[in-house]
């Protein structure tokens, strides 16, 4: 079916007589409008995103700092610590769990909200 | 200035640039929109998502095909979800009833220009989406078959099954429409 061998063709004629309305003139001032708002939005996502992992990583090289702290430093820190306060290592490791820990969550939850929202959609464009 | 022009500086984080791809193509879309979703309201609505999409997807395209059959897939495929939303099928499972063309043709010439429109406007609206699309796409827009391939995401043989059916079914509407007005001349 070549455009070409169609032509002159009765269809395209009474098509043309159908009835095409026209986009509006404000359109453009319209989607203009909300792409720059989206444009605020995404570069605000971004800086959303870039900060969750920043945090996130800091949680992780923190956890690992508690871990290597505790098995090489743990007999000379905890003699020095409970010097000062009784059971201070377990008190600062509640500490840690509940700042760095939840934080770390909070922005992982800031990250499915934003980076991985289209998985929640089940839109894997 | 080429749309390449603009694309280039679009993707250099000019957004300003993009209101001219904007003026350029927004007619195309909307008519493309319109014809799959005969609503006015909602095709605007439609156009504009397509719009905010290609702008987001923008660093993605290639220039392999052009601009517009790029944007124009977007556009199809934002309709398409509309019509999802609203559990409209793309397709009609109807069968399509014999007709003659030329009888067709000749009793809609027979008729005023503006009860021609009036008729011609009933029988694209009673079209299936994806028939009325590609008659939108390949009588009005002029698309050659290998672009309507790329904007509806179909193969050739497909196009032409479509195209073909499109073509008989307008006919077939338009000649149950007339069918009234035909008795009243006679």
């Amino acid at each position: 079916m070549d455009r070409e061998i169609q032509k002159p063709d009765n269809l395209k004629y009474l098509l043309d007589k159908a009835n095409r309305p026209k986009a509006s003139d404000e359109l453009t001032n319209l989607i203009m409008g909300k792409i720059k708002a989206v444009e605020v939005k995404d570069k605000a996502y971004n800086k959303d995103i870039k900060r969750s992992w920043f945090f996130i990583g800091v949680a992780i090289l923190g956890s690992l700092l508690w871990v290597f702290v505790f098995t090489h430093f743990e007999p000379n820190l905890f003699k020095w610590l409970n010097k000062y306060l009784t059971d201070a290592t377990q008190i600062l490791t509640y500490v840690y769990l509940s700042v760095f820990l939840g934080f770390a969550f909070y922005q992982l939850n800031n990250l499915f909200k934003y980076q991985f929202a289209h998985f929640k959609k089940g839109d894997f464009n | 200035m080429t749309d390449q022009f603009y694309i280039q500086k679009v993707t250099e984080g000019d957004t300003e640039s993009f209101r001219f791809l904007v003026d350029r193509y927004k007619d195309k879309a909307f008519s493309v929109a319109f014809s799959v979703l005969h609503d006015l309201t909602l095709a605007e609505d439609t156009v504009q998502e397509a719009f905010i999409n290609a702008f987001r997807k923008i660093h993605t395209y290639r220039a392999e095909a052009a601009f517009s059959t790029w944007l124009m897939r977007i556009v199809v495929n934002e309709s398409i979800k509309v019509l999802r939303r609203k559990k409209i099928s793309m397709d009609a499972a109807k069968e399509i009833r014999e007709v003659d063309e030329y009888d067709v043709n000749q009793s809609i010439q027979s008729i005023r220009e503006n009860e021609q429109k009036h008729f011609i406007d009933l029988a694209l609206g009673k079209m299936p989406p994806r028939e009325a699309l590609i008659l939108e796409l390949f009588y009005l827009e002029e698309q050659s078959l290998k672009e309507i391939e790329s904007i509806m995401g179909l193969n050739t043989d497909n196009v032409k099954v479509i195209l073909f059916r499109a073509r008989k079914r307008f006919y077939s509407i338009l000649q149950q429409e007339l069918k009234h007005e035909l008795k009243y001349i006679v």
